[in-house]
């Protein structure tokens, strides 16, 4: 290897090797000679160059684009101001401390910011500890505020090896207060039937509810192998409570659409227990820009007959990327699938595998779809713009069915693409912009997707 | 008459102006921008403001302006830069051996130890490093190599300041020094600044921070790169544009002057992308009782590939940090467009990087961030900087490697090898893209110089051709193998030699060497490129 660079080297050197100068030869010219100048007439013009021809004909363009000129020095005016006093008061390194609370920026706090389309921006702040007994423990606190949420609370901590053991641990806590769910009918109808009352499988008629939930869900396993080899099993316990009602968002009431009856826990209060064995074979190289490699989750489990809910739940998702040149365009493919089994009328409307939104299928709204039975397949192409952000084009299809047997038929598959910009390191996604295309346009944006994939798996 | 004068002049006479002439003067060799005067106001580099303006604004702003290209407006009747406090003739006006070129500006060598730190280093850049006084009472920056790259940027801050000192340029001493850690002290009344600009008090926890970002020797040393602190008051670097306003000694807008349009060859030839206002340094000083600004280049440790491999983008050299045309084409070309670097690939041996002459293309190299008298540069200005690279020499070169101490004699032998085939690919692109016909004498009835592109190894073969006003050929000379050549003088008091050189089918575009023979032949001024 070395021998072929010193080669190649060599033969570009090659033209340099022919009669050179020879040493100690006599000055060119001697600086010490003659009077001193002053500096901008050493020239020694006495009849000076005129215009170029070209430069004479861009007179009128530049005439032409004085005023734009003048209005943009205007527009520019503040953003040089700003960039003055960002200098002045030292705000980058300012905000840096601020955000951080140690050198090492492990723990510190973070803005969030989103927005998606339906339900407009959400902001809050998230703080975080990333090692917090020195293995990449990751403890995180977030509230969240506007859009989808009235108020959202959430305690996470994610660990692959615990204090250095093999113990996976994931910890979450949550609280969500949400004004105005979507619910769009259960399953995909061809043709939506009119009137109130709805049978819910008789209809995709968009409409809204305010939902209130707690969860908590400990999640503990054992993980072996390193990373880019990490391989995860282990079990989960997750607790669910939901409550619902009219939505206060001014938009058209579940129960005005649909019978209420027939919409498993809207009435009620949903309370479940989940009980659920996991695995996750995670063979990515990284986790942010350029991630490639392959990611497997599957879980299989159900809520237990301890209530008036009882179901079977299962679920997989794999992510496969292929380097379609030097690591810099990349094709990554995903199927997902989920699915929940028992006796309908047991089953919360809220628990039914859902399609829709940033995760999974992005040209529609989130959770537009939901049956008992949820199948996706994506691709998505990654291409480099600059060091730090990359370009997305994608295609996804889903479907939601009742049974199996009608997931199978693709030409009823809902379709959405679109394209986005990934911006970021290696390590994490800082910022994501989707704009993605299915029954109408649709805005996903996040600077809270340092988990590109957990994010789509946490859906599931 | 001034441009806006000329402008409507020319506006009204379509363009049609008279052909230029140059005083019957002797050739200025010196300007006299040392008049005494009051010290300024320090120039702080404000990161954001300079980013701002340089990545986002500037190019808009620019671009709107639709700006003539105005030649350099420092050069003399050569066309060559007369010394001053920006510059000083030194490989244009004579050979330099090895030896020379390797010494560089050095003239104390480097630290002796033991090291004793004194302050924190909130200047020179974003590595880790601080000041320390040597056993001789001499105070250098000292800095480190990334664990990453052992050996490239402190090689790379010898190597550079060694050609930009053989060149003409105004640089710092700068030399390696490795030392262990019990020959590094630190002073009790040792300060540093935080980054929000609190002046508090260095600790061993702090020097040690630094040492550890740095990769060891085998044998457990640290190495560093150690530039002597300049003679002087530093009032902040010089800005890419414009001038100083409380220094009457500059009267040239930065972005006109000759050498610092013509460095954009060397930083190209060297890979120094990091050219920006921070890595330069103007110091106020005192010569024969006269006060003035001297202005120097400085921080070259991000050369030869290092910043590249630093900010993990293989684009540097190719794409400013924030590239318009490029990343918007990117953008809308879904990657199909495969980039000039992206084929590159990294040679064995990390203090080296992806640096090459291989993927090297002159007309395509860029800084990383925007300087104004690099986009500003003409092909007289891409000639002369060429000039000055051809001029190095295998064993200048060599000679200048070895200062840098790599401890792979085979990486070494690769960069000097690196260095020659882009210096070739200069040669081509830059000094024979004009007719590269120089230095100059006239001996008995005949002008007699060099084919730059034949003496320094760039092509083979050439012929001086010379024309008439009407352009038809009165002469034509084949080029000796050793680049000379002659070409005979007209008789007249002000005459004007239109050569050109020709390769086989393709000629250069036209020289002028204006000349008088009166009272004795002399040569008056030179053109490279005419309108």
């Amino acid at each position: 290897m070395r021998l072929t660079w010193l080669v190649l080297a060599g033969a570009m050197a090659l033209p340099a090797l022919l009669p050179q100068p020879a040493v100690a030869s006599p000055p060119r010219f001697d600086t010490a000679e003659g009077a001193e100048g002053q500096p901008d007439q050493a020239r020694g013009w006495d009849d000076p160059p005129g215009i170029e021809d070209e430069d004479v004909a861009l007179f009128i363009p530049r005439a032409v684009l004085l005023l734009p000129r003048l209005v943009l020095s205007a527009v520019f005016w503040l953003p040089k101001q700003g960039f003055k006093l960002i200098d002045h008061y030292h705000l980058v390194e300012r905000t840096e401390r601020i955000l951080f609370f140690d050198e090492a920026h492990y723990f510190g706090w973070m803005p969030l910011v989103s927005y998606q389309s339906g339900y407009g921006p959400t902001g809050g702040a998230k703080v975080f500890h990333n090692a917090l007994f020195g293995h990449d423990e990751s403890l995180s606190v977030s509230g969240v505020y506007g859009g989808r949420y009235t108020q959202g609370y959430r305690l996470t901590f994610k660990s692959d090896r615990t204090g250095g053991s093999r113990l996976w641990l994931d910890v979450q806590g949550r609280y969500e207060a949400e004004p105005g769910l979507l619910f769009g009918g259960i399953g995909i109808v061809e043709q939506n039937a009119a009137g109130s009352d709805l049978n819910p499988r008789d209809s995709n008629e968009l409409t809204f509810l305010a939902q209130q939930r707690a969860l908590g869900l400990i999640r503990a396993g054992y993980t072996a192998g390193q990373r880019r080899e990490l391989v995860k099993f282990g079990g989960s316990v997750i607790f669910n409570h939901r409550e619902f009602t009219r939505n206060s968002v001014g938009k058209r009431q579940l129960a005005s659409v649909y019978d209420p009856t027939e919409v498993p826990g809207y009435e009620d209060q949903v309370n479940t227990l989940e009980l659920q064995a996991n695995l996750i074979v995670d063979l990515r190289e990284n986790r942010g820009l350029d991630t490639r490699g392959t990611y497997l989750e599957g879980f299989i489990g159900g809520v237990p007959e301890l209530d008036q809910y009882a179901y079977l739940h299962y679920g997989f998702e794999l992510a496969h990327t292929i380097d379609l040149y030097r690591t810099t365009r990349l094709l990554r493919l995903r199927v997902a699938l989920e699915a929940v089994e028992g006796d309908t009328a047991r089953i919360p409307f809220t628990d039914l595998p859902r399609l829709g939104g940033s995760q999974r299928l992005r040209g529609y709204r989130e959770a537009q779809f939901r049956d008992a039975r949820a199948s996706l397949a994506g691709i998505e192409y990654e291409y480099p713009i600059h060091e730090s952000v990359r370009g997305l084009l994608f295609i996804e299809a889903g479907y939601v069915a009742e049974h199996y047997r009608d997931l199978v038929k693709l030409d009823r598959w809902k379709v959405g693409y679109g394209g986005g910009l990934l911006i970021g390191s290696e390590s994490n996604i800082a910022f994501q912009l989707d704009l993605a295309y299915g029954d109408g346009f649709h805005v996903y944006l996040s600077t809270d997707l340092a988990q590109a994939f957990d994010g789509r798996s946490e859906q599931l | 008459m001034n441009r806006q004068g000329q402008l409507v002049l020319g506006l009204l006479l379509g363009g049609c102006v008279s052909s230029p002439t140059f005083k019957d003067q002797p050739v200025i060799w010196r300007v006299n921008d040392r008049q005494d005067m009051a010290k300024p106001q320090t120039n702080e580099f404000e990161r954001i403001q300079y980013f701002g303006e340089v990545l986002v604004v500037g190019p808009i702003e620019h671009g709107l302006g639709l700006p003539d290209k105005q030649p350099a407006r420092n050069v003399n009747a050569l066309d060559e830069v007369p010394d001053s406090t920006w510059f000083t003739n030194r490989l244009g006006a004579h050979d330099l051996t090895p030896a020379e070129a390797a010494r560089g500006p050095v003239t104390a060598g480097p630290p002796q130890l033991p090291l004793t730190v004194i302050r924190g280093k909130d200047t020179g850049g974003g590595n880790p490093g601080f000041f320390a006084r040597d056993a001789t009472q001499r105070t250098f920056l000292i800095k480190f190599d990334t664990k990453q790259n052992p050996e490239m940027q402190t090689a790379s801050s010898v190597v550079v300041n060694r050609v930009l000192w053989a060149v003409g340029y105004f640089v710092p001493e700068d030399t390696l020094v490795t030392f262990a850690r019990e020959q590094l002290t630190l002073s009790p009344d040792a300060k540093t600044l935080t980054p929000t600009g609190v002046k508090v008090k260095l600790t061993e926890t702090d020097v040690d921070r630094v040492l550890a970002t740095g990769p060891k020797t085998t044998d457990g040393r640290y190495r560093a790169s150690a530039s002597l602190l300049l003679p002087g008051t530093p009032v902040g670097g010089f800005d890419p544009e414009g001038r100083r306003d409380d220094d009457p000694n500059d009267l040239v807008d930065h972005e006109d002057r000759r050498e610092l349009r013509g460095l954009k060859v060397l930083a190209a030839w060297l890979g120094h992308t990091d050219m920006k206002m921070d890595n330069t340094l103007d110091m106020y000083i005192e010569e024969n009782n006269k006060h003035f600004l001297r202005h120097y280049l400085l921080d070259f440790g991000e050369a030869l590939g290092a910043h590249q491999a630093e900010k993990g983008r293989l684009e540097d050299g190719w794409e400013n940090v924030w590239d318009w045309a490029e990343q918007t084409k990117a953008l809308l070309t879904f990657g199909l467009w495969k980039r000039p670097w992206e084929e590159q690939t990294q040679t064995p041996w990390p203090s080296i990087g992806a640096f090459s002459s291989r993927y090297f293309e002159p007309d395509l190299w860029k800084e990383a961030y925007p300087f104004s008298p690099f986009a500003e540069a003409d092909k007289s200005d891409q000639y002369w900087g060429a000039k000055q690279v051809v001029r190095f020499t295998r064993p200048m070169i060599e000679a200048i490697v070895a200062e840098a101490q790599l401890s792979d004699p085979e990486a070494a032998k690769y960069l000097v090898d690196a260095l020659l085939g882009r210096r070739w690919k200069i040669g081509r692109d830059w000094l024979d893209a004009l007719t590269p016909f120089d230095d100059f004498k006239l001996v008995g009835n005949e002008l007699c110089g060099v084919d730059l592109a034949v003496r320094h190894g760039i092509t083979r073969e050439g012929a001086l051709v010379q024309s008439d006003d009407s352009g038809r050929i009165v002469d034509e000379r084949l080029v000796a193998r050793d680049g000379s050549v002659c070409t005979p003088l007209p008789k007249a008091k002000y005459a004007v030699l239109r050569l050109r050189i020709r390769r086989g089918r393709e000629v250069r575009p036209e020289l002028q060497v204006h000349y008088s023979s009166e009272p004795t032949p002399h040569i008056i001024g030179v053109i490279r490129q005419p309108l």
